[in-house]
């Protein structure tokens, strides 16, 4: 794997999900990579895609009614879409390990969350029941749980949302994964604690030289945690770039809507919001063409019938348009 | 209503929800939800309602409706005590107060076309003489929201997110009302849409004259639409000023932290980032002294034993904290 330093890469991934109304193209065309100790922001509207590109690198997608009809995803070298279930079972939860949005509904209520914790140690390190524990109540710590023995004995209902998505990630943590996935880590949390959290996944991160994909619909977050960013819209990603190039210098026009739209702390009272016209499309009945062109203001006819690609700019950035070069 | 008064004006509002235990359904403690505000808001503005969940902002609002009746204080309405009113004058109140909320689905029966959705309270305030009469009117208010009047046939579920919050904003707007309470408008919407929604209401402020109490968790949000933001923590307003002593100059930890807390979209912004320790604590049992203080990186041992009062500071910007001379 050492060739390319990629510790994740993701290369033209389609998953669709068969249903009775019709084909859904959930994913249609995702590409990225993620280097060792890197941070990757994924941005994007509700049904974009992001959630399901992260299910799928886990091997977690419902099969029926969904699929993964193409792609590629390459994790240390190896296309972890053709191992076998049990070899993936291995990789997941140890190698890869994934923290998702609600952390009340993705905790087992009827089990101690020490217990939790200690089970996936017992299953992936082979530890015996009391050092698992123990590890567990030292994972808890490390998130910056106060009095960790005796809260290791609590069930889910008795710790308030902040604490719940702390027990989530010493989960994820407790075998030493390469890749973190956090899915929407934070939008269920009151602002003051999703800065404890942000900056919590910061630390370990440092200390367990970890890689994160970082899956958000907030720009905010974006800015603040990643490296680089790939911007979903429709299934796709439209744009990628590192994080600095995508804040000062967009070059798609949905990023650069999006950076439009969005109320920020350090505006001027004059200052005002620009809006992307329409909606987001429905995953059943996306447009011909470029998926964004009915909503684009730089749409021309070309934008209608013909499909971009994801075409190079400078310095090695990636762009889903026809048109990047005009704005 | 005296020229340049005030349109709305809370007095020590207060709100306990009792909770009840034991066969008897004693009354064994209370959640002080709101626990003694005070604020008023001038025709025209708006005033921006922040806080973290729990913090009693949606009580507040629903309490100024008397959607649910106050325990104690006072919301004057046009020089009239809300508080104080009959059913039937209620029942008149109203058509001056509504109220849009934040859950565009649940909000919203399902059952009910477009058309009756918006069309009910005309009915209700015999404002409309027959169906004719009510269609071109909901056709009018649904235009004035940026939808098609055709679709008053339609049912909720074939709207999107965005959609149904307009169809929210219309039900709100039909009565023509003066003061309007949005409770978390865009919460609930992406990102490209709350821009849409948050530019609609700022032009239908300026078109009708409205007054809003703009509740939100959202700082950002806030910052755009408002006059005068509040912050409140655990059932108290902290600070209350205009927007920009707000954001230029808080005065407040508590305001400071949210403040840093709130994320910029903008990588060249940098700023140093205050974090909070602990959880906000339960309104049941809210700390002594200033309920801030168990969190609070200034705290003095005064903190835990006397409680601030909101003091004026100059320019209209009030601050609830000992620390500020």
């Amino acid at each position: 794997m050492m060739r390319d330093q990629n510790l994740l890469s993701v290369k033209n991934l389609r998953t669709y999900f068969y249903t009775e109304d019709g084909v859904v193209k959930a994913v249609d065309g995702v590409d990225f990579e993620i280097k060792k100790g890197e941070t990757l922001g994924m941005v994007g509207e509700s049904g974009c895609g992001k959630s399901v590109s992260a299910l799928s690198i886990m091997r977690l997608i419902p099969m029926p009614p969904g699929r993964i009809v193409e792609g590629e995803i390459y994790f240390k070298g190896e296309d972890i879409l053709k191992i076998s279930e049990v070899a993936m079972r291995k990789i997941r939860g140890r190698d890869i390990s994934m923290i998702f949005q609600e952390p009340m509904t993705s905790l087992n209520p009827v089990y101690t969350v020490g217990n939790q914790i200690s089970e996936a140690i017992t299953i992936h390190q082979g530890l015996n029941r009391k050092d698992s524990w123990d590890k567990a109540i030292e994972m808890l710590r490390q998130v910056g749980i106060p009095d960790a023995s005796k809260r290791a004995k609590e069930y889910p209902h008795q710790m308030s949302g902040g604490m719940r998505q702390r027990v989530m990630i010493a989960m994820a943590l407790s075998c030493n994964p390469e890749l973190l996935i956090a899915d929407e880590p934070t939008t269920s949390l009151d602002v003051t604690t999703q800065a404890q959290i942000l900056d919590l996944i910061g630390k370990l991160q440092e200390e367990f030289k970890l890689s994160v994909l970082i899956i958000t619909h907030n720009l905010g977050i974006v800015a603040e945690v990643a490296d680089k960013v790939a911007v979903v819209y429709a299934g796709k990603v439209v744009e990628y770039a590192k994080t600095d190039e995508i804040f000062s210098h967009p070059l798609h026009p949905y990023t650069i809507g999006l950076l439009r739209s969005v109320p920020r702390l350090d505006m001027k009272k004059k200052d005002k919001l620009q809006t992307i016209e329409g909606e987001v499309p429905d995953s059943l009945t996306f447009p011909s063409g470029c998926k964004f062109h009915p909503r684009c203001f730089l749409c021309q006819e070309k934008c209608r019938t013909k499909e971009p690609p994801l075409i190079k700019a400078e310095n090695g950035r990636l762009v889903r348009c026809w048109r990047y070069n005009e704005i | 209503m005296k020229k340049n008064g005030y349109l709305i004006k809370v007095e020590n509002l207060k709100k306990y929800f009792p909770i009840r235990k034991g066969v008897f359904s004693r009354v064994s403690n209370y959640v002080r939800a709101v626990d003694g505000i005070s604020f008023s808001i001038k025709k025209g503005e708006t005033l921006g309602l922040v806080g973290e969940s729990g913090c009693g902002k949606t009580t507040t609002g629903k309490c100024i409706l008397r959607l649910i009746e106050p325990t104690e204080g006072k919301v004057i309405f046009k020089d009239k005590n809300v508080g104080d009113l009959s059913n039937e004058e209620l029942h008149e109140m109203r058509r001056n107060m509504q109220i849009i909320f934040q859950d565009p689905y649940g909000s919203l029966n399902p059952r009910m076309t477009v058309r009756d959705i918006v069309g009910r309270s005309l009915s209700v305030y015999n404002l409309v003489q027959g169906e004719k009469q009510k269609e071109k009117r909901v056709g009018e208010l649904l235009e004035v929201v940026g939808l098609k009047k055709e679709y008053m046939r339609r049912y909720p579920h074939e709207f999107s997110g965005g959609q149904r919050q307009r169809i929210g904003i219309a039900r709100a707007l039909a009565l023509n009302p003066e003061f309007v309470v949005c409770d978390e408008p865009v919460s609930a919407l992406d990102v490209s849409i709350q821009a849409q929604v948050i530019n609609l209401l700022k032009e239908l402020q300026e078109k009708f004259n409205l007054t809003y109490l703009f509740i939100s968790h959202d700082l950002s949000v806030v910052r755009y639409i408002s006059d005068k933001v509040a912050v409140m923590y655990l059932g108290k307003i902290v600070e209350l000023a205009n927007w920009d002593g707000i954001y230029s100059s808080p005065l407040h930890p508590y305001t400071q932290a949210l403040l840093s807390a709130t994320p910029i979209p903008d990588t060249r912004v940098r700023r140093e980032r205050i974090i909070l320790q602990g959880d906000v604590p339960s309104p049941i049992n809210p700390p002594s002294g200033c309920r801030f203080h168990p969190r609070c990186p200034y705290a003095k041992p005064e903190c835990s034993q006397s409680e601030p009062e909101l003091k004026d500071v100059g320019r209209g910007h009030y601050v609830a904290c000992h620390l500020v001379k």
